[in-house]
């Protein structure tokens, strides 16, 4: 079942973010989300992770959706590594060290940067732990909010590499400024106005 | 090798200026050579040798001890627990505000002859040094709690990680160096306060009637040796409280 956005109004204050906002997210597909800074991606985000309520509107399709997501900031616990950090969102999860380790070694992050906490870490390499966390958990909505920035071109085709290869029939919402990302990602677009 | 050369300077250079005001001590008490106003260095510690022999010195530190670290640790009790309770609903915040700005400007002495009056003087170290400290532990726990990442309790909430995990993680590990800094400030609080309350209401066989009796007997000596150790347990406890929240600190840190 598609997830279904159906007139979704959220304003902050008096400045009006979302008005009457429809879009139809394509189950078990990658979707790219674009759209000028300010235009709401982001508030819209925080609607379908469950964290901002709107005014008024429906999101139809999530009822059984287990959600992880790569936010606009990090949010990861500075003072663990890489493997404690995925390892905090999914304990109960079948997956050996060795897998993560090489999950990691396709983003370019190796063995000696998994054992640094992330505070020592780059801002790419954190963002790239930051992604690995949404894709290795079982979930069935993948929710990215602008996952690449901060990423050089290289790591960035590894991360989308990583992301084809993990992320099968899943569905996917990212949000970018990028029209590349799009044909990269062999995805989807919806374009929000300003 | 160049840290363990520091650390063993820093050993040394604490060893020297403790030695230093040794002999600052015994100088002035040779100097103005009346064992009555300021006892030598020497005679105190054989004051002291004298009386850890006698089982009386001990049961009056347990006395003492037993009280004192009691009020401390209900301390840490109540105001942690008070603390989430205060955070999670603001109507406990809004009710508590006035009770701890009281219990905060309230002298000491107040308390003591209120709590004498209450409950007698044998329980008093115990509420003295609990009121001493509650209100600097709810304070400042209640605090590191208000200034929680509340993007990782998002993203928590997101991932779904579970009450334990998140608390552990989130909340523990984001609130621990509020709480470290409140006790950094509260232990040694607890022991002044604690025994200051002993000497004014004199229970029975505490440090306070100890340090009241040599007072009485104008026992220069006895009074050095009983202040040493009430610094000598007061730092110990100290020590070990802090030592005790590393371990938890570092135990968080290196468990997932």
């Amino acid at each position: 079942m598609n997830i279904q956005a159906i007139d979704i109004k959220k304003s902050f204050g008096t400045q009006i973010v979302l008005s009457n906002w429809n879009c139809s997210i394509p189950e078990n597909k990658t979707t790219c989300l674009m759209g000028p800074s300010g235009c709401g991606k982001t508030t819209f985000f925080r609607i379908l992770l469950g964290l901002t309520q709107p005014d008024s509107g429906a999101i139809y399709g999530m009822e059984n959706q287990t959600i992880t997501a790569v936010f606009q900031e990090n949010r990861l616990c500075n003072y663990l590594n890489a493997i404690k950090n995925i390892q905090l969102v999914c304990r109960d999860l079948d997956i050996s060290r060795q897998k993560l380790e090489d999950i990691f070694e396709q983003v370019g992050l190796d063995r000696s940067d998994l054992m640094k906490p992330i505070a020592e870490l780059s801002g790419g390499m954190q963002r790239r732990v930051a992604i690995v966390r949404a894709i290795v958990p079982k979930s069935t909505f993948i929710l990215m909010d602008e996952p690449f920035r901060g990423l050089d071109t290289e790591n960035k085709k590894r991360v989308i590499n990583c992301i084809h290869h993990m992320t099968g029939g899943k569905t996917l919402l990212i949000s970018t400024h990028d029209f590349r990302d799009v044909e990269s990602l062999n995805a989807e677009l919806i374009e929000m106005g300003s | 090798m160049k840290l363990f050369i520091s650390k063993q300077n820093s050993k040394l250079k604490k060893i020297l200026s403790i030695l230093f005001w040794l002999v600052v001590w015994q100088m002035t008490s040779q100097i103005v050579h009346q064992e009555l106003l300021i006892s030598s260095p020497i005679l105190v510690l054989k004051t002291l040798a004298s009386l850890i022999f006698e089982i009386s010195f001990w049961k009056t530190v347990f006395y003492s001890v037993f009280r004192i670290t009691s009020g401390f640790l209900l301390a840490n009790l109540f105001g942690i627990i008070l603390a989430i309770l205060s955070y999670r609903f603001a109507t406990i915040r809004f009710l508590l505000n006035p009770l701890i700005s009281f219990v905060k400007s309230t002298p000491v002495a107040s308390f003591v002859i209120l709590v004498i009056l209450w409950f007698g003087s044998k329980n008093l170290s115990i509420v003295i040094s609990f009121l001493m400290v509650f209100p600097i532990i709810y304070t400042n726990t209640l605090q590191g709690i208000v200034n929680v990442n509340q993007q990782l309790v998002e993203m928590a909430k997101v991932f779904r990680i579970p009450f334990l995990s998140k608390f552990i993680y989130i909340y523990m590990h984001e609130v621990l160096p509020f709480y470290y800094s409140s006790c950094l400030i509260a232990l040694g609080l607890c022991w002044k306060s604690g025994v200051a309350a002993e000497l004014i209401g004199i229970p029975s066989g505490s440090i306070g009637e100890r340090l009241y009796e040599a007072k009485i007997y104008l026992n220069s000596a006895e009074l050095f040796a009983w202040t040493f150790v009430i610094i000598l347990l007061s730092i110990s406890f100290e020590k070990l409280y802090l030592r005790l929240l590393a371990y938890i600190k570092t135990g968080i840190e290196n468990s997932v």
